[in-house]
């Protein structure tokens, strides 16, 4: 189906239309391949035992019984695998330290979090090893959990890693040990000064919850350790090469000893991007000589699986009676689950990006705790950061009796402005999605009604670039048989085909692409931070200007002329000086292709791309809420997004991601939250207690994609995955507040919060 | 040929640089920047460039664009380069 393109691509005849998408066929027939569904010969079946306490030193594993139960052919501890060294490995889009990484697989010495693995099991069918779970017999010797971010931090907590010293980004480490892992600090003017010029100053602490990615695939994996030493890892990924990376460090193989074959997967939001199940897998068929299959059910993924962390924050900001925001002090302390590595860094930085605020204090503190180790999640740490501070510029302009939006356009960062962190702004699209938003049907329609009201919140995030490869052939039929190493969560497969279609010239439905295993085709970062459609594009438009001028290059030998004579035009012709008889010599890319096996061979495009340049992403949402008093239930009326997606490929892909986006951000803004007991049992752990947004919790989101093409791309991409997360948390906040005058200070917004807050007096 | 770059030091780098904010070097790329800034600040080279990579937990910004290749990484004439700690995406 090709739709009315934009104004901003109507230039294109490729970018911006919707053709079908390419992995359609096999998902709506259940012909797709996920992990799930794979069989190999012989294969076993795994099972995870896990602790059932939140904080315990493991005095012993007794593993006998299992191992002698009919049926079970290998059991493995963490005593089990090679010993990791105390050095970093690549986790995709960062380094992570080895031995922490195996302890998350499977635990050493100590369990972390309840659901915290600490042995596997292979065995000829799934209920055997079932059984032989029950028979494994660990000792553990309690300890007090700790559960809560500011109690983690506090001098006498007790500690969960005896070794971790806080440091400082300068390297220093604190002299005693402590749950606090790492600090930040970004400044910029005078903070003191800041505050000093203020009219208003408003001070809020925000505490949020955890919060699961809820992809709906559960985490698989299957290895097959060969006879020879080498070892196939089958696995629900968001980049094969990290899994090859971390898998080979931690079995230490080489990594061409490692193949990884990424399945179909079902979704992941930056959840699949640590490794969980590959080792176990890989461990136990190279102890039984056998292909073994691990799958997780919802239960395990939730308790177990990196979700995103539970914060306190606190953010004090002043502004002038004209709305000019002066200062802002912001703190935010990050859980990061059981090992090191909170996303607190991103959420710094992105915490006051919007604005030119001239005098900043950020501070950001990394903390461990009793609960999974978490794992990026869209836009990791920027919702919780801009949830404090749009929540308290919000309250500003209320204070202030001024427009939400005017008060952020009157501070918007633009090209040319720096944030607190160094990072300057180019061509941005911040203040065009405000003023798209202001002149937007739903801001210029009127709300009316009891209990109900509307609420305003910006979004901004990075976007990054980063490594990727595509590999193009050119068949004789004309068409294009493309391999890409992302795989494809959202949509990718068909915006990179996109973008090698549009550079040849040629139909969407021209190029197949494909993702493949890490043996075939060269190194491609993870699908994540929004990088995937712009670098991968970048690679597909290289690719295909590879293959521009090998089809030139062709026609030039064909013809006998000087090659410098022939051109490949954007319309898929390859033209050349006129003949002998002053005849235009012209041949389509259809027509060269079919005589390129009879005329020196097929053609490859080949592209492996770095990309440091990235295109910063902003959004503006706007939400109408109902607030039930009896229930204290929030119902979302209507929601709108706008959003700056640089140039939008395939329009209904970026219209889907900023539904999607804003859906899970209303969930993590009303309902997702991870529930603890005291003793740090995770009472939720099902989908039925773990309440995400169903359709029927949201009305059909309103999208506007706005379209500042960024320079820093052949064809002006953005990334639009991460930030349609960021605003919905803020922007229902403001709406609740305006519809019944309570300003929430927690996430999520839940009924019972919305009670307890409206029964003793909300703020 | 050297260029002439600015370097921003994070608030939580400055004990590393009696204080200074903003840091002028030169370099064809950033390890020579680094190994620049080393002769006045060898604690801030130190802590910036370890084992022959950016150092750990860190990245490093150009013109406000993430480098992801290293520290081979040309550097333009006046860039601004800033610290920043590793980011990731979901």
């Amino acid at each position: 189906m090709v739709t009315a393109q934009s104004p901003e691509t109507e230039q294109y005849n490729v970018i911006g239309t919707r053709p079908i998408r390419p992995d359609g066929v096999d998902k709506v027939t259940g012909a797709a391949q996920y992990g799930a569904d794979l069989q190999l010969p012989g294969m076993l079946a795994g099972r995870v035992l896990r602790s059932p306490h939140a904080h315990a030193n493991i005095k012993s594993i007794d593993t006998s019984k299992a191992e002698a139960l009919d049926g079970v052919l290998a059991v493995v501890v963490n005593a089990d695998f090679p010993r990791a060294a105390d050095k970093d490995v690549d986790t995709g889009e960062g380094s992570a330290n080895l031995k922490w990484v195996l302890d998350n697989v499977i635990a050493s010495d100590k369990v972390l979090y309840k659901g915290h693995a600490v042995a596997a099991v292979a065995a000829t069918d799934h209920h055997i090893a079932e059984d032989a779970l029950e028979l494994i017999e660990v000792e553990y010797d309690l300890l007090t959990p700790v559960l809560d971010v500011r109690d983690a931090m506090v001098d006498g907590s007790p500690l969960l890693h005896d070794s971790l010293h806080t440091s400082e980004l300068d390297g220093s480490k604190s002299d005693s040990p402590s749950n606090t892992a790492s600090h930040l600090q970004f400044t910029k003017g005078e903070i003191d000064a800041g505050f000093d010029e203020a009219d208003v100053v408003i001070e809020r602490e925000f505490e949020t919850s955890m919060a699961h990615q809820g992809y709906i695939e559960t985490h698989n994996g299957t290895a097959y350790w060969r006879a020879d030493g080498t070892l196939d890892i089958y696995t629900s990924t968001q980049g094969a090469f990290p899994v090859r990376d971390q898998v080979s460090a931690l079995m230490q193989l080489s990594q061409s000893q490692v193949k990884v074959t990424p399945m179909e997967i079902g979704g992941g939001f930056g959840g699949k991007i640590p490794v969980y199940l590959e080792p176990l897998a890989a461990l136990l068929s190279q102890k039984t000589g056998r292909p073994v299959k691990l799958t997780m059910n919802r239960e395990e993924v939730l308790l177990a699986t990196g979700p995103t962390s539970g914060t306190y924050m606190r953010v004090r900001m002043g502004a002038k009676r004209d709305g000019t925001i002066t200062a802002a002090e912001v703190h935010l302390a990050f859980e990061a689950g059981a090992y090191p590595g909170s996303p607190v860094g991103a959420g710094a930085m992105c915490s006051l990006a919007p604005y030119d605020i001239p005098n900043q204090k950020i501070d950001g503190y990394d903390v461990v705790v009793n609960k999974p180790k978490t794992a990026a999640y869209r836009a990791p740490g920027a919702p919780q950061a801009e949830f404090a501070t749009e929540s308290v510029l919000n309250e500003l302009a209320e204070e202030l009796g001024l427009d939400p939006l005017e008060m952020r356009l009157s501070n918007a960062s633009v090209e040319g402005n720096t944030t607190a962190a160094g990072m300057p702004f180019g061509v941005i699209g911040n203040v065009d999605c405000m003023t798209a938003a202001q002149q937007s049907p739903h801001w210029q329609s009127e709300l009316e009604g009891p209990d109900r009201g509307r609420g305003v919140a910006q979004g901004f995030w990075f976007n990054i670039g980063f490594e990727s490869s595509a590999y193009g052939q050119v068949n004789g039929d004309g068409q294009v048989s493309l391999v890409l190493g992302s795989t494809d969560i959202g949509g990718t497969r068909a915006s990179i085909a996109m973008q090698l279609a549009e550079t040849l010239g040629i139909a969407a439905e021209d190029v197949h692409p494909q993702v493949v295993d890490t043996a075939s085709v060269g190194f491609t970062q993870v699908t994540g931070g929004s990088r995937t459609t712009f670098a991968g594009g970048w690679a597909a438009y290289e690719c295909a200007m590879d293959i521009r001028n090998q089809m030139a290059q062709r026609a030039a030998q064909i013809w006998e002329v000087d090659e410098d004579t022939v051109e490949y035009g954007d319309d898929a012709i390859i033209r050349g000086p006129a003949d002998e008889d002053g005849n235009p010599r012209e041949i389509s890319f259809k027509d060269l292709a079919a005589q390129l096996p009879t005329s020196g061979g097929h053609i490859v495009g080949r592209a492996d791309v770095n990309k440091t340049s990235s295109g910063p992403a902003f959004a503006t949402h706007i939400v109408d809420v109902e607030v039930d008093r009896d229930t204290g239930k929030v119902e979302i009326l209507r929601y709108t997004a706008v959003q700056d997606a640089g140039t939008a490929i395939h329009p209904a892909y970026v219209e889907g991601q900023m539904q999607g986006g804003v859906a899970q951000g209303v969930g993590m803004a009303l309902n997702e939250e991870y529930y603890y007991d005291e003793s740090g049992d995770l009472k939720n752990a099902s989908l039925l207690d773990y309440r995400m947004p169903t359709a029927l919790d949201l009305p059909m989101i309103e999208t506007n994609i706005v379209e500042v093409p960024n320079p820093g791309h052949p064809y002006g991409v953005r990334g639009v995955g991460e930030v349609p997360i960021i605003p919905p948390a803020p922007a229902v906040r403001a709406a609740i507040a305006n519809a019944i005058g309570v300003h929430m200070t927690e996430l999520p917004m839940s009924p019972r919060a919305i009670l307890e807050a409206t029964t003793l007096g909300g703020d | 040929m050297a260029e002439s770059v600015s370097v921003l030091i994070p608030q939580s780098l400055r004990t590393l640089t009696n204080g200074a904010g903003v840091l002028s070097a030169e370099g064809h790329n950033l390890r020579a920047v680094i190994r620049d800034l080393g002769q006045r600040y060898p604690e801030l080279a130190q802590r910036l460039e370890q084992d022959g990579k950016i150092g750990r937990g860190l990245s490093l910004a150009i013109n406000g664009d993430v480098v992801s290749t290293g520290l081979i990484t040309k550097v333009p004439k006046d860039a601004e380069i800033a610290i920043v700690p590793q980011i990731s995406g979901g």
